[in-house]
Formats: structure tokens, C-alpha cells, sequence
């Protein structure tokens, strides 16, 4: 059942014209074990150290992060990229993704580089990850 | 470095608009400093305490991102009377404080606010 090709799921992040931003992603983990404890990466998911310029749509909706007495101000970054973009990608993996401006150039959002924590593949074509802001 | 594609300044501006749209001109003020900008007010209902129904608005202000790039708690927003077409003041002029900042960063930035 094709309903889309590669040029569809470029044009969905596409940073020229559309919603998508810029950025880089990095297979950070150079070694077969994953950070996670009793995790390991399958044969055909090895890390190998590799960067690649992507384009991405990020969302960071607002949260509240209840505490005991008033809550604290959180934002949860997610990324939706092309599956092809990151084919081996896991948690501890990182992303730069680029500053944003606006048309005067004016700065919405500094560059930040991010941590993967969640992988969520769509299967049919497109991923989302959730991501933690690095320190 | 990305360039938002979908709006413009002048855009997310026109969304803002007092002159034909739903906007309201308003003074921010952080640091003794006054910068001048256009708001979208809105004061739902809600209710405190719930259960016993004590009756209350929520004051929250939409604002272009661009024009408060350093909000933070505790600055304050003199926003202007909301009249009606004829000149009838439906709202006063009220001030508030700044409650919590909710950016989208996307161009605009939630204001919740405390009408002081």
C-alpha cells in the first residue's frame, strides 16, 4: 500500500517553505552497549558515531510540574523527523537542532542540543522523539 | 540557524491588531523599563475551590514572543480599556502581574497574569 514517497515526507519537514526546522542528529554512542543497564543494540542498530544534517518540526508544549505547593514551569520537547533520516537511532542519541528566527532575524528559540530519551516510530514513514534538553 | 517560514513578524503583528482586529494596546513593564505592545486578553471563568463555587476569571495575554524576550515572573502589563465599536468601555484599563510564562516557540508567549 505506497501512499506517500520520500519527496511527501521531505516536504512534511521541509525547512524552506514549510513548518520544519534545521538541525544535526548524532549517533552518539560509539560502542555496542547502550548507557541503559541489560540494553543492548541489535545487530543492524550499532551505533557508529555519525552526524547528519536533518530537517525536523519541534514542538515544546507547555507543562505544569506539580509540586507540593505551586507548580513548576516545564516544556516537553518533542521532534518529528523522516525514519530514514536516524534508522539506528537510540535513547542517549543527541540533536542540535539550530536557532530559530523569525523574518527580522529576531531569535524565538536559541540553538539547543538535546538528548533522545523516547523513540516513537510511526512505522509507515515518520518518528517522533522525545527529547530532554542537555545540560 | 532556521527562519520561520509560515508567519512573519508583521504577521504574527496583525494577529495582535487593536486598530481592526481583537488586539488591545498594552504597556509591558520589566525593570522600571516601559515597552509599548499590542495583547490578545482573554479572561475565561473559572471556578475556585471547586465544589463550594467560588466564582473567578483567569486572566491570560497572547503576545508576540519578539516583544518580551526576557518576561519574566513578576513583571507587569498595564493593558488599556476594551471598548466596543461605539467607545463604550466594556473592561477598564487594569493592570496585572505576571503569573507564568507559557512560550510556544512558535512567535508567541502566554502571559498568565494577577490583576493587581
Amino acid at each position: 500500500m505506497a501512499l506517500e514517497s520520500a519527496a511527501d515526507f521531505s516536504s512534511y519537514v521541509d525547512s524552506s517553505v514549510g513548518f520544519g526546522i534545521t538541525g544535526t542528529f548524532f549517533e552518539v554512542q560509539s560502542v555496542l552497549w547502550d548507557s541503559r543497564p541489560g540494553l543492548i543494540d541489535t545487530w543492524y542498530d550499532i551505533d557508529s558515531g555519525a552526524s547528519q544534517n536533518i530537517s525536523l518540526i519541534m514542538d515544546e508544549d507547555y507543562f505544569a510540574i506539580e509540586g507540593n505547593s505551586i507548580a513548576a514551569e516545564g516544556y516537553q520537547p518533542r521532534a518529528t523527523l523522516k525514519a530514514s533520516d536516524a534508522p539506528y537511532i537510540s535513547h542517549q542519541d543527541k540533536l542540535l537542532v539550530n536557532a530559530v528566527t523569525t523574518d527580522q532575524g529576531n531569535v524565538i528559540k536559541p540553538e539547543t542540543t538535546y538528548l533522545v530519551v523516547e523513540v516513537q516510530p510511526d512505522n509507515v514513514g515518520m518518528l517522533t522523539l522525545v527529547l530532554e534538553e542537555a545540560a | 540557524m532556521s527562519q520561520i517560514k509560515y508567519e512573519t513578524e508583521s504577521d504574527m503583528a496583525a494577529f495582535l491588531d487593536p486598530t481592526y482586529g481583537h488586539g488591545l494596546a498594552a504597556t509591558y513593564t520589566r525593570n522600571g523599563v516601559n515597552t509599548s505592545l499590542n495583547l490578545i486578553l482573554n479572561e475565561e471563568y473559572v471556578e475556585l475551590d471547586e465544589g463550594s463555587g467560588v466564582e473567578a476569571v483567569q486572566p491570560i495575554a497572547y503576545c508576540r514572543s519578539v516583544d518580551i524576550p526576557s518576561v519574566k515572573h513578576n513583571d507587569t502589563l498595564a493593558v488599556s480599556a476594551y471598548k466596543d465599536v461605539n467607545g463604550n468601555i466594556l473592561k477598564a484599563a487594569t493592570n496585572y502581574k505576571i503569573v507564568n510564562v507559557q512560550k510556544d516557540f512558535k512567535g508567541f508567549t502566554a502571559l498568565v497574569l494577577e490583576e493587581q
